[in-house]
């Protein structure tokens, strides 16, 4: 049975990853775990210098799923690679960075970093939407889109490059197109859907931010549509992810179109997610006859 | 043993309206909790809600695990809800613990905030000095077991109904609680956590504050339960829940 799959020059042992910001930078899993029998590791969005992120309450739960906005706390490139990436490092997994910039200029430097470090895949963040400035602007604006990508491609020589895609368009293959087109090496899909809750007797947000992302099974629906659309426009391989739970979501997402698939809020509910994940497809693929995880990619008959 | 485990319940009774204690069967020794620790609880096997929520250890004894669950939102009406036999999925223990100190142990605590407070109680025994303040008598849960406990236990309620009519406040303002002797430890409503810290940042107290956020993972990852503080941004389920009140900024 072969549930190894490739996104670009990376190999994965499984096709199952965490999705950025759901599994901070591997260790505080690794409690629970044995990070090794990931798929990958996709690690808190890094940017230039360290960010604090935006103020208290930064979730609130929503029917089947949740808002955040956390606001891209992290450590900064620097302490990533100083104190977090030789941690990751120990396991056997492959790893993927999320990047996040605030100008072309800064994306193309950290990427152009990262390139040269012991990583599988740079993930660019052009989807948050939690942040001011860079993030989301970029991922719903065609021609920036446009010209990020040129750019960074440009830099990015070695490393897989991954787009993470915006659900907050009218037409997400568009966006895919421009990954495609621009050289990228696969795009993953869907970030958070933005959103808002008010609590009713305070009249005031449940989020300091005022807005958030929806993340959860909520999305998924909306997600799996998202994959099938894109794996109809474009040729390059799909990371889809959006509140898949358990093993069986996560194979909806394979038939719809995806190599390989991200777990995010699911790692909140249950630490072991993922595995539950991983064994869950393996029973799967026996009991159905299915040699490899490759022959169901885009199998829905539609 | 993983800190991710399930657990069934063994007894569930409303010790007041609203509030109910919820006792688990026996989960081993290696799970230890400490006094103002928590855990992240849910229904096996649901969804909706999704999350899971985090209440405090009430109680360990011996290895029986026990919470208290006020109704207040779906998560915990769910739960209260669930009976003997009824199997809960659990993480934990999480957080840091109250830090025991050599000074005199006075113990604050602000309605449900008993929760955080108990195990502590009962730890330190009658070295400790409890204020124990609801809004009225009958939310003064295990009042009777804290005084057989403790040194000396003030009740007040904010009626009269049950111990002095007043807040905890009024009680702490005349315990004598001083700079360099005392140990302050605090747990209940955030408005009543701010006048306990301020009150002991003024006159110099050493004071520890648990604190409450929303929380999506409990372990650390989501970033979702911070409080600001003098070193910035700090988990609450991992830097705390536990807090030096000199630390905390409040927004």
């Amino acid at each position: 049975m072969d549930l190894s799959v490739k996104i670009g020059g990376m190999e994965m042992k499984n096709p199952v990853m965490t999705a950025s910001g759901t599994f901070g930078y591997g260790q505080e899993y690794a409690e629970f775990f044995d990070l090794s029998r990931l798929g990958a590791v996709n690690v808190k969005g890094v940017s230039l210098n360290a960010m604090q992120g935006n103020p208290s309450p930064r979730i609130c739960e929503t029917p089947c799923g949740m808002l955040n906005s956390i606001g891209l706390q992290n450590v900064g490139l620097g302490a990533f690679l100083a104190e977090k990436l030789p941690y990751l490092r120990n396991f056997q997994t492959s790893i993927v960075v999320n990047v996040l910039g605030n100008s072309i200029d800064e994306y193309a430097l950290i990427s152009e970093r990262l390139d040269g470090e012991d990583i599988d895949a740079i993930e660019l963040n052009v989807s948050c939407p939690n942040v001011k400035e860079g993030g989301l602007s970029f991922g719903v604006d065609e021609s920036a889109l446009y010209d990020l990508l040129t750019e960074v491609r440009k830099v990015v020589k070695r490393k897989t490059l991954i787009v993470k895609l915006s659900p907050n368009v009218t037409d997400i293959r568009i966006f895919a197109r421009i990954a495609e087109e621009t050289g990228a090496d696969a795009v993953s899909l869907i970030n958070t859907l933005t959103a808002m809750s008010i609590d009713i007797r305070t009249r005031r947000p449940k989020l300091a931010n005022v807005m958030g992302g929806l993340s959860g099974p909520a999305v998924r629906p909306v997600a799996v549509r998202m994959v099938w659309e894109v794996y109809n426009a474009v040729r390059i391989p799909i990371i889809g992810m959006g509140g898949i739970m358990n093993h069986e979501d996560a194979i909806e997402f394979i038939l719809a179109g995806a190599t390989a698939v991200a777990v995010g809020t699911a790692n909140f509910v249950d630490p072991e997610a993922t595995i539950r994940i991983i064994e869950g497809m393996e029973t799967y693929m026996s009991e159905n006859g299915i040699q490899s995880i490759r022959d169901l990619i885009g199998g829905v008959e539609a | 043993m993983s800190r991710a485990f399930k657990a069934e319940i063994i007894d569930n009774r409303e010790v007041a309206e609203n509030i109910h204690l919820i006792i688990l069967s026996p989960i081993g020794a290696a799970m230890n909790p400490e006094p103002g620790q928590f855990y992240m609880i849910q229904p096996d096997g649901s969804f909706d809600p999704l999350l899971k929520r985090p209440f405090s250890v009430f109680n360990f004894d011996p290895e029986k695990l026990s919470f208290l669950v006020r109704k207040r939102g779906k998560g915990s009406r769910l739960l209260a809800g669930k009976g003997s036999g009824s199997t809960l999925e659990l993480i934990g223990p999480l957080g840091t613990p109250y830090p025991l100190t050599e000074k005199r142990p006075l113990i604050v605590a602000g309605g449900m905030g008993v929760a955080s407070v108990y195990l502590l109680v009962r730890r330190l025994g009658d070295r400790a000095d409890v204020i124990y303040g609801a809004r009225t008598g009958n939310e003064l849960v295990f009042a009777e077991e804290i005084e057989a406990m403790a040194g000396g236990t003030v009740l007040m309620t904010d009626d009269g109904s049950a111990g002095e009519g007043g807040t905890v406040m009024n009680a702490l303002k005349r315990s004598g609680a001083g700079a360099g002797d005392t140990t302050v430890y605090a747990c209940g409503p955030e408005p009543m956590i701010r006048n306990v810290a301020r009150f002991c940042l003024e006159r110099e107290i050493e004071c520890y504050v648990s604190l409450e956020q929303n929380m999506a993972c409990g372990i650390g990852s989501c970033l979702g339960c911070v409080v600001k503080t003098r070193h910035g941004y700090l988990r609450v389920c991992r830097e705390g829940p536990v807090f030096d009140a000199g630390d905390l900024l409040w927004e």
